[in-house]
């Protein structure tokens, strides 16, 4: 099993090519959308997904599996 | 679907030790991405880890992805000899962490973490700096867009935590 603690020592946090690569692709305009909104506001914006999320995958299932 | 509205409520109400970590934490400092349990860290001493087990017996906690009728039992003494908990709950995915890689345990985070507060319930969450730290230790390819978008916030915001 890995040590969590040795792994927390020999992380290094200078910029990494391939995340910078990444980067270039993160829609920031959803970012500072969410920047403006409370903790508490953010969740719950994360919950409504996960029933937005629920429901698209029972219509799913519906349409492609024939269930209803 | 992951009540995390309750389940915070829940965990805060029985006076548990925990850190919010992973992608709610994330959610929790701006990301956009979307995630569908709750990760906490949580302390592991006795007193704590009899909260913890006292606080979910009511929902029903059992290994998620584990067949039905294990003789899975959710006490103190299952969580002692255990570490690390993928369970399925009535209130949703919930992933209890004793340690992570990259962070270590609940002591080691602490200062690391600040207090959040939502759903009238006040707890702890990972802060953005060492939720990349993390992230960067796990050394997971799955994980490259949520450290751009982690590391793109951090910028937006113009601080580190």
């Amino acid at each position: 099993m890995s040590d969590p603690k040795r792994s927390m020592l020999s992380v290094s946090l200078e910029p990494d090519p391939v995340i910078e690569l990444y980067k270039r692709d993160v829609d920031r305009t959803l970012l500072r959308e969410n920047l403006k909104l409370t903790v508490e506001e953010r969740l719950q914006n994360l919950m409504r997904m996960q029933r937005v999320a629920e429901e698209m995958r029972e219509a799913g299932r519906r349409a492609f599996h024939g269930r209803d | 679907m992951v009540e995390i509205d309750s389940l915070l409520g829940v965990l805060g109400r029985a006076g548990v030790e925990f850190i919010v970590v992973g992608g709610v934490a994330a959610i929790a400092h701006g990301s956009a991405r979307f995630t569908q349990d709750l990760d906490v860290v949580y302390r592991r001493t006795p007193e704590n880890v009899d909260r913890l087990a006292s606080a979910l017996e009511p929902y029903s906690p059992y290994l998620r992805g584990a067949p039905p009728g294990l003789p899975f039992r959710w006490d103190s003494e299952t969580i002692h000899r255990g570490l690390n908990f993928t369970l399925t709950t009535t209130l949703g995915p919930l992933d209890l962490l004793g340690e992570i890689i990259g962070g270590g345990g609940y002591d080691d985070l602490l200062p690391y973490s600040s207090l959040i507060s939502a759903f009238g319930v006040q707890c702890y969450c990972l802060g953005l700096e060492r939720l990349i730290h993390v992230k960067r230790a796990a050394g997971r390819a799955k994980d490259l867009d949520a450290i751009a978008e982690l590391e793109a916030l951090r910028n937006e915001r113009g601080s580190p935590d």
